[in-house]
């Protein structure tokens, strides 16, 4: 009697798919649906993680889109420090789906955000990207100056990527309720004040997300039909949850959540691709060895492993993922290097709040 | 009092100026190295000296202050001049960026900070603040940095680059120059000194009168052509000194 499980590859049973293997370097997990070129360029976007993804392409000298660069004269510390290399444009981190449908409806000029003004110590901050201007600006005018200046260069990276990386990070967000606009952060984190009466707290579900998902390939894909898209989901767990529940709970199901979406879009759409860093990070083949102490922050041979996973698939050629920052650490780089804690991380704010 | 002068091709005004003027400051001695850019750039410490790498750098040194060509710590003030520590720099931004208050106009919007932090890293980023941070690996004499003078008020550069007049922003990049300068000194721990508006035509413009007879820092000390805009002559160099001088001595060791 045969079983169907006689002629399946061994990637396909646990002993010999992950015990055994080489946590840095497991075989058969990531099979690319559709080549990625260092010509093909690339959008990014997505949670923190994102930040490292993107870094270590450009290390890698894939062509990753910079909308919005940086003024001349300003060093790459500084530069990170206002928002600038991080991303295809200066968006700061966008952790849920309708943030990003948002974003780019935005920029299309079909959806028109509220409450987004968020004030301290007399100074306004863009709530939607509330790091860029770690000082702030002057005034609402001025803000919404530089916001019209900021859509103009997202539309650009939407009309001209041929790839959008999105690291999927978080289901749970704070909305402004009158209007439904969703922020990356919890007002009163980084500025502004929270009301209850105005700002009310969700957990985007599974069809939430997915038909965000679908929406936003939907709105880019309108202007730039060959786009194409690369999803992953952030191994970093929730800094703090508003959910009631506990926050690891919180942190199964968001990631659950996040990862079940991407796998049902890269199953249902021939555009969409899924890149299992997640996997790499998280799973029980790695132990905990790639997170820091504080068992959040990922540590940089995690970040590494991931992108040797991708490399491996889409640039076998290259040099490591050592090597490869270490030639991009001999120039001035973009932004800071690979430990997590450089990464610009607005959740992590609400460690503050942390009895 | 012992004070070193460092500088690329504008320390030639400094030089012949103090030639002029130094019977007026008796307890004062002033030593120039100088090297054009950017031989000027070829230094670094070695065994607690500033040394130049690179022969014809040597050569310059030698010649300019007299037969040296090391840098000690001990000199009591050491003086900067140039080394793209200029107001270029920020015109350069200027052309590309726009603070808070002017209105939209196709250049990048940068917020105040921003725009502050940029200009900071700028003039951060030049062989000036390098020599600077070289004088510091060796000791904590102080240290005064004279900028680059800005060019006379004859060229045409200015207008036909960046338009600062045609704006109305003279005034107004001539303060972020100030403004950063004074901040990175504050930071960096060295004293700016700006050229006293007796001396300009505007506020980012030198008076035409200053760029005649200018001279060159070369080993032969031709004078520049007639249409040279950017390097000022000795009288400009000995109305700079006899402002710097005694705030020089002022400044705390």
């Amino acid at each position: 009697m045969r079983s169907p499980y006689e002629d399946l590859p061994p990637t396909a049973f646990w002993r010999t798919g992950v015990v055994g293997q080489a946590p840095d370097a497991i075989k058969g997990l990531y099979a690319k649906k559709f080549a990625i070129s260092r010509k093909t360029r690339i959008a990014t976007a997505g949670s923190c993680f994102a930040q490292h993804l993107a870094r270590h392409l450009r290390a890698r000298d894939f062509t990753l889109i910079d909308a919005e660069p940086p003024p001349p004269g300003l060093s790459a510390e500084s530069a990170a420090a206002f928002g600038y290399g991080i991303y295809s444009a200066r968006y700061g981190n966008i952790y849920t789906a309708r943030q990003l449908l948002q974003l780019a409806q935005s920029a299309r000029g079909t959806f028109t955000p509220s409450g987004i003004v968020w004030e301290k110590d007399g100074r306004c901050y863009d709530a939607l990207r509330p790091s860029v201007e770690p000082e702030g600006l002057s005034s609402r005018a001025v803000l919404a100056d530089h916001r019209a200046w900021h859509l103009k260069r997202v539309a650009e990276v939407l009309d001209k990527a041929e790839l959008f990386v999105f690291t999927m990070g978080l289901t749970e967000a704070w909305v402004h309720a009158p209007s439904g606009t969703v922020y990356p952060t919890a007002p009163g984190t980084i500025a502004g004040r929270y009301d209850p009466d105005i700002h009310r707290f969700h957990n985007f579900t599974f069809p939430e997300i997915h038909g965000d998902m679908t929406a936003f390939f939907a709105l880019a894909k309108a202007q730039n039909p060959k786009l194409r898209f690369l999803l992953t989901v952030s191994p970093v767990p929730m800094t703090a949850t508003a959910s009631g529940q506990h926050v690891l709970q919180a942190t199964t199901y968001t990631k659950s959540v996040l990862r079940a979406v991407a796998g049902q879009l890269a199953q249902e759409r021939d555009d969409v691709d899924y890149f299992p860093s997640y996997e790499i990070v998280t799973s029980a083949l790695a132990r905990g060895r790639f997170y820091e102490d504080n068992l959040r922050n990922v540590r940089p041979d995690g970040v590494e492993a991931a992108i040797a996973a991708f490399a491996a698939e889409h640039d076998p050629d290259a040099a490591s993922p050592v090597q490869a920052m270490q030639q991009e650490s001999a120039a001035p780089p973009p932004a800071p290097e690979s430990a997590e804690d450089d990464a610009i991380c607005e959740e992590i704010l609400l460690d503050a709040f942390a009895p | 009092m012992k004070v070193c002068v460092i500088g690329d091709s504008h320390l030639a005004a400094m030089k012949l100026g103090w030639e002029d003027m130094q019977a007026a400051f008796p307890d004062f001695t002033l030593t120039f190295f100088g090297a054009p850019f950017p031989l000027i750039e070829r230094l670094a410490v070695r065994n607690g000296t500033i040394v130049p790498t690179q022969w014809k750098t040597e050569v310059f040194f030698r010649h300019t202050s007299g037969g040296e060509a090391r840098i000690d710590g001990s000199y009591d003030r050491v003086l900067l001049c140039g080394m793209k520590f200029s107001i270029w720099r920020v015109l350069g931004v200027y052309k590309h960026c726009r603070a808070e208050d002017e209105k939209s106009d196709g250049r990048l919007p940068l917020s105040d900070p921003c725009y502050r932090r940029t200009l900071e890293d700028h003039l951060a980023d030049t062989t000036c603040i390098a020599t600077f941070k070289l004088l510091r690996e060796i000791g904590a004499t102080p240290v005064g940095i004279v900028p680059t003078p800005f060019p006379s008020e004859e060229s045409d550069m200015l207008e036909r680059r960046y338009q600062a007049r045609a704006r109305g922003d003279e005034a107004r990049v001539a303060q972020h120059f100030a403004d950063a300068a004074e901040t990175l000194g504050r930071r960096l721990g060295f004293a700016p000194y700006l050229a006293p508006a007796s001396l300009l035509a505007s506020p980012i413009a030198t008076k035409a009168a200053c760029a005649k007879d200018s001279v060159g820092l070369r080993l032969d000390s031709v004078p520049h052509a007639q249409d040279e805009h950017n390097h000022m002559n000795a009288a400009y160099g000995a109305a700079m000194l006899r402002g710097i001088l005694p705030a020089l001595a002022a400044q705390e060791a």
